[in-house]
């Protein structure tokens, strides 16, 4: 091989070379998420809803459903990933997760699990009411989420250079931090009757070439850790609901519709007059004996 | 030994030992109507909270303890019947119950029946049953004017306030207590017909027996 030609490679593989550092030592970040408050309040900063007082007609029939992505136009809530961190199957997964707390709730009669095609982003309660008509539901639990993930670059990274290790050695350390939030919310009052948090933290590691195959199980895995720690924190937040709807008879008027479950019951008040029945019992027993 | 008592609260216990019984026990409109007709009995025994059943045993328990201890006739059939009237009154006046149970429509079913009884006797008894007559009255009433128990809750979580099951539980034991007496009254008026009865139908024997002998028919007593 001609001189020329040697100092030709040579020129190539110092760019080859410089070119990877520089891509080696810089760290990058996504951003996906929706907005439950873009979905609910599109155009509408100033929006205030009058306070009414829910009725909540029991036994309850819940709908699930992810918040719909920012519309395009709206800047406030325009991030990186619009909305591709989840895809509609395991949008259903986790709807199923989430969901199965309010199965146990002997007030809930039924739990539809809403696709997010069914929504249009920024419609708002008047999508909302639309949804309640199809479906029948009462409640809607709104599930949102806001997931981060961060790349960044370990010392493993210099062995890059070597072509070969950037299909081997996991130089790249991947953060995945995710939230999801449900919401829970009366349609006819258009009141947040409650809301729970789950969130999730996952670190990996991987190659440059397995980096996006990478990301993609991690925000999976985010999501699901999300979702177990949403499911554990709503029932916290339901059973502290049912409290507040026992302690605050004036903020939630309930009804009855037909399907629902009774019964009666006694208090301690109750008790303590039978008791006080019983004891006259004894002593007029004990009066007649002497 | 209040048995009867002991055998209903040992029974509610039992279930609420074993929750995966209740789907099988509960009162179930629609299942019911299907055919599965026990359920009005056996749903007494199914409760939705353990508050719900700790109250609900110890007045039934308690009711109970005292009807048995003051022997009052009746008891054993009340014990047996009532759960069923009152649960069938349930299915007739509240169509848009769909689930239901506890114990407290049969504690005050218990109650009514144990206060009119109290009501004949003569001691300071009496008027303890007069009292906890018009309280059960005086509560019911609010009860059925609010749609809200007056001194219980239940937890929202579990169930909503029936309280026609009360209504029920306490016509149910004005019912049984009359129904009771009744039977009681006829039993003792019954032996007194059927003595009467048979004293007349000796009387005629014996009338009968002395005209034959006057017509020669029948041999004297003396011969």
């Amino acid at each position: 091989m001609k001189l020329k030609t040697w100092r030709k490679l040579s020129v190539v593989a110092a760019l080859a070379v410089l070119a990877a550092g520089c891509e080696s030592f810089t760290g990058s970040s996504s951003h996906y998420a929706n907005s439950l408050f873009a979905y609910l309040y599109p155009n509408k900063a100033g929006h205030v809803d009058q306070p009414t007082m829910p009725v909540l007609s029991l036994p309850l029939r819940v709908g699930v459903t992810f918040v719909p992505p920012a519309r395009s136009g709206d800047r406030r809530f325009q991030y990186d990933g619009d909305d591709e961190a989840l895809t509609e199957d395991v949008k259903m997964q986790l709807l199923k997760q989430v969901s199965s707390q309010f199965k146990s709730c002997p007030l809930v009669s039924s739990i539809d699990l809403i696709p997010s095609a069914y929504l249009t982003p920024g419609g708002g309660f008047e999508n909302l009411d639309q949804i309640r008509a199809l479906y029948g539901v009462d409640v809607m639990v709104l599930l949102s989420y806001d997931q981060v993930q961060f790349n960044d670059k370990g010392l493993l990274t210099l062995s890059y250079w070597t072509i070969v290790g950037a299909y081997v050695v996991q130089g790249e350390k991947n953060d995945t931090r995710t939230m999801l939030d449900a919401a829970v919310y009366d349609l006819a009052s258009r009141q947040l009757l409650f809301r729970a948090p789950g969130f999730g933290n996952v670190k990996g590691s991987s190659t440059p070439v397995n980096l996006s195959e990478q990301l993609r199980h991690d925000s999976e895995r985010g999501f699901d850790q999300a979702a177990t720690n949403l499911t554990a924190n709503l029932t916290v937040a339901l059973t502290d609901f049912r409290q507040r709807v026992k302690d605050s008879p004036n903020q939630y008027k309930i009804v009855d519709k037909p399907g629902y479950t009774g019964a009666g019951a006694f208090g301690g008040l109750e008790l303590a007059g039978v008791c006080g029945l019983g004891i006259c019992l004894l002593w007029t027993r004990r009066q007649r004996a002497h | 030994m209040p048995v009867c008592t002991l055998l209903m609260v040992g029974g509610t216990l039992l279930v609420a030992a074993f929750p995966g019984w209740a789907n099988g026990l509960r009162y179930d409109r629609q299942a019911i109507l299907a055919g599965q007709v026990w359920r009005l009995f056996t749903g007494h025994g199914v409760h939705f909270s353990p508050s719900h059943l700790l109250f609900d045993t110890l007045v039934l328990g308690l009711a109970g303890w005292m009807i048995e201890v003051r022997r009052v006739a009746g008891f054993g059939w009340l014990c047996l019947l009532a759960p069923w009237v009152i649960n069938l009154a349930l299915l007739i006046c509240a169509p848009d119950l769909r689930y239901g149970g506890g114990l407290s429509g049969l504690a005050t079913c218990a109650l009514v029946f144990l206060a009119l009884d109290g009501l004949a006797d003569p001691s300071a008894w009496r008027w303890a049953c007069w009292l906890t007559l018009l309280g059960v009255g005086g509560k019911i009433l609010w009860e059925m004017q609010t749609g809200h128990l007056l001194l219980a809750t239940i937890d929202p979580g579990t169930a909503v306030v029936c309280t026609a099951s009360h209504l029920a539980g306490a016509v149910t034991g004005l019912i049984s207590y009359s129904l009771s007496t009744s039977v009681r009254s006829s039993a003792r008026s019954g032996s007194l017909c059927a003595a009467t009865r048979q004293s007349w139908v000796l009387g005629r024997a014996k009338a009968c027996c002395n005209h034959f002998r006057a017509a020669g028919r029948l041999p004297s007593r003396h011969s």
